[in-house]
């Protein structure tokens, strides 16, 4: 069955439709800036399950989170394969 | 992590409680690679049943408590509180009832803040928080970006916004059926 969670302050207004989109949009180009100043480049990775189920399992055990596994897996690829490689 | 500097984000209680109610923490997880709560949230979460929940992003290092304020940040957040008390958009009056996003506004605000952004859904706070250029987003403006960002569809936002709303956050039905909208729009 479904855990379910008390509401937060259920009483109080809370932003429109219009606000979110707003957040949304202000975000994303909060965060495209930051990429840019970090020199990163976002890539999405679809993965099948059960995999990602597997991969979240694991990055709990080694506290981390499944963004940065896939991310240290990905980087480890480049500098085992495609750094060698150019240097050749 | 190998990218220089971690992304980080400031969180008010509501926007990690909705995350918990329509099970889409793993956007956050997506999105940020630290969230930073002021220590007055975690009763908060105890209170709303999510302390388990709670604990084991604070042992994974994702949630980061941070309690050092010094006695002029505290004055500062006792300022905030009482500003949002007085926000036409609150019903609560009581300046200690808003103290906890008063303190994630202040996090905010240090001039060695890493964070990018505020999560917050309240009006009046939010209200306040822009006041100071603090820079804010609503956990529906998240499942928004996660829809753009196609790692959800907008069936999915309607679904995790009703589930918040059927578990008693404050979303309308305005509100849902017009994100809704916005994002079938082609």
């Amino acid at each position: 069955m479904k855990k379910n969670y008390a509401p937060h302050e259920p009483e109080e207004e809370v932003l429109s439709a219009a606000d979110a989109i707003q957040d949304a949009e202000q975000s994303e180009a909060r965060w495209q800036a930051f990429e840019k100043g970090e020199k990163m480049c976002r890539v999405l990775v679809e993965l099948p399950q059960p995999a990602f189920s597997r991969l979240e399992k694991l990055a709990l055990q080694r506290k981390r989170t499944v963004s940065h596994l896939v991310e240290e897996v990905i980087t480890g690829l480049v500098d085992v394969f495609v750094l060698p490689e150019e240097k050749a | 992590m190998t990218h220089m500097s971690p992304r980080v984000a400031v969180s008010n209680t509501g926007p990690l409680i909705s995350a918990l109610q329509c099970d889409c923490m793993h956007i956050l997880l997506q999105f940020y690679d630290q969230i930073h709560i002021p220590a007055d949230e975690i009763p908060e979460y105890r209170k709303h049943g999510a302390d388990p929940e709670i604990k084991k992003l604070l042992e994974t290092g994702f949630l980061v408590v941070r309690q050092d304020f010094v006695p002029e940040e505290t004055d500062a957040a006792t300022a905030i509180a009482a500003e949002i008390a007085n926000h036409r958009a609150t019903r609560d009056k009581n300046p200690q009832h808003h103290l906890t996003e008063s303190f994630a506004i202040v996090l905010m605000l240090r001039s060695n803040s890493q964070a990018e952004e505020l999560l917050i859904d309240e009006l009046a706070a939010r209200d306040v928080a822009r006041l100071r250029k603090v820079p804010v987003i609503g956990f529906p403006g998240i499942l928004i970006r996660a829809c753009r960002q196609r790692i959800i569809e907008p069936e999915d936002v309607l679904s995790a916004l009703e589930e918040c709303q059927r578990q008693g956050t404050h979303y309308s039905p305005k509100l849902i059926n017009e994100i809704y909208s916005n994002l079938k729009r082609p």
